[in-house]
């Protein structure tokens, strides 16, 4: 089995995909850059991760545009939401084109505003193909020992600068029907 | 001006003592400007990118100094005089 990660440069998506390859799947990582509305860190942090996991290809794709048509254009609340779906359907595209059997991501049911239950239904409608989420109920504290055990800790570590773009009050729930009626103001 | 780290360390920001409204359109006028939105710009100054917002906060990237970052808000708020 093949799959494609994708990977921010935090500490969760690195430890996702190690499980995953600890299950004896072929892991291939994307990053997407959201600079210049944030610095580099995140894409170094996650090249770091992907050498330290040995993942052989690793993909970036700079969606600046894309997300400032979202700030834009749409609904502020919905913003990780929709940036989270956008990525979705990047990440699908690369891995049909690579041959992988489905999508791994490092969410984490109720981390943030946009993993809860009903945000994450609505942003795993964005896509067809399958979607792995090895972390969904690992308590943070667990996510970080593994991290230091597999050496993906230091590397996710550091100042970086974060998405200037986000709203302060991102919405905790979603209709999928609205999150697509907001898509389609998109060019996208 | 008061010059703080941000809340994730990657960046200084400069936040004006006193509330003031940016006119973002002005500064495009004088900076080289590569990201245009309606509550921010982000502006080219002296090498470093800075992203100015509409609430007066001032974010200055890649720079690891206090100092630094201190005359580029302080030259940024003089251009909209």
């Amino acid at each position: 089995m093949k799959a494609l990660l994708l990977i921010s440069g935090g500490f969760d998506s690195a430890v996702a995909g190690y499980l995953m390859q600890q299950k004896g799947v072929e892991v291939i990582a994307m990053h997407f850059s959201y600079a210049p509305f944030t610095d580099d860190a995140p894409e170094k942090k996650s090249r770091k991760s992907t050498e330290i996991l040995g993942i052989k290809k690793f993909i970036v794709r700079n969606i600046s545009n894309e997300i400032q048509e979202i700030s834009k254009k749409c609904k502020h609340k919905y913003y990780f939401i929709l940036t989270k779906r956008l990525m979705l359907k990047l990440a699908e595209k690369e891995a049909l084109k690579e041959k992988c059997d489905f999508l791994i991501t490092g969410e984490n049911l109720s981390q943030v505003s946009s993993q809860t239950l009903q945000n994450l239904h609505a942003i795993t409608k964005a896509v067809k193909m399958p979607i792995v989420r090895p972390l969904l109920t690992y308590d943070k504290i667990e996510i970080l020992n593994i991290a230091k055990k597999i050496g993906t800790y230091d590397a996710c570590i550091g100042p970086e600068v974060c998405d200037v773009l986000g709203p302060k009050h991102p919405a905790t729930t979603s209709k999928l029907e609205e999150i697509e009626n907001e898509e389609n103001l998109l060019n996208q | 001006m008061i010059i703080k780290r941000c809340s994730t360390k990657g960046a200084f920001e400069a936040v004006p003592e006193k509330p003031v409204k940016l006119d973002l359109n002005k500064l495009k006028s004088k900076f080289e400007t590569i990201a245009d939105l309606p509550i921010l710009i982000i502006i080219k100054h002296n090498g470093y990118e800075i992203t100015c917002f509409k609430n007066g906060k001032l974010l200055i990237k890649n720079c690891d100094s206090e100092s630094i970052a201190e005359k580029l808000a302080n030259e940024i708020m003089e251009n909209l005089k």
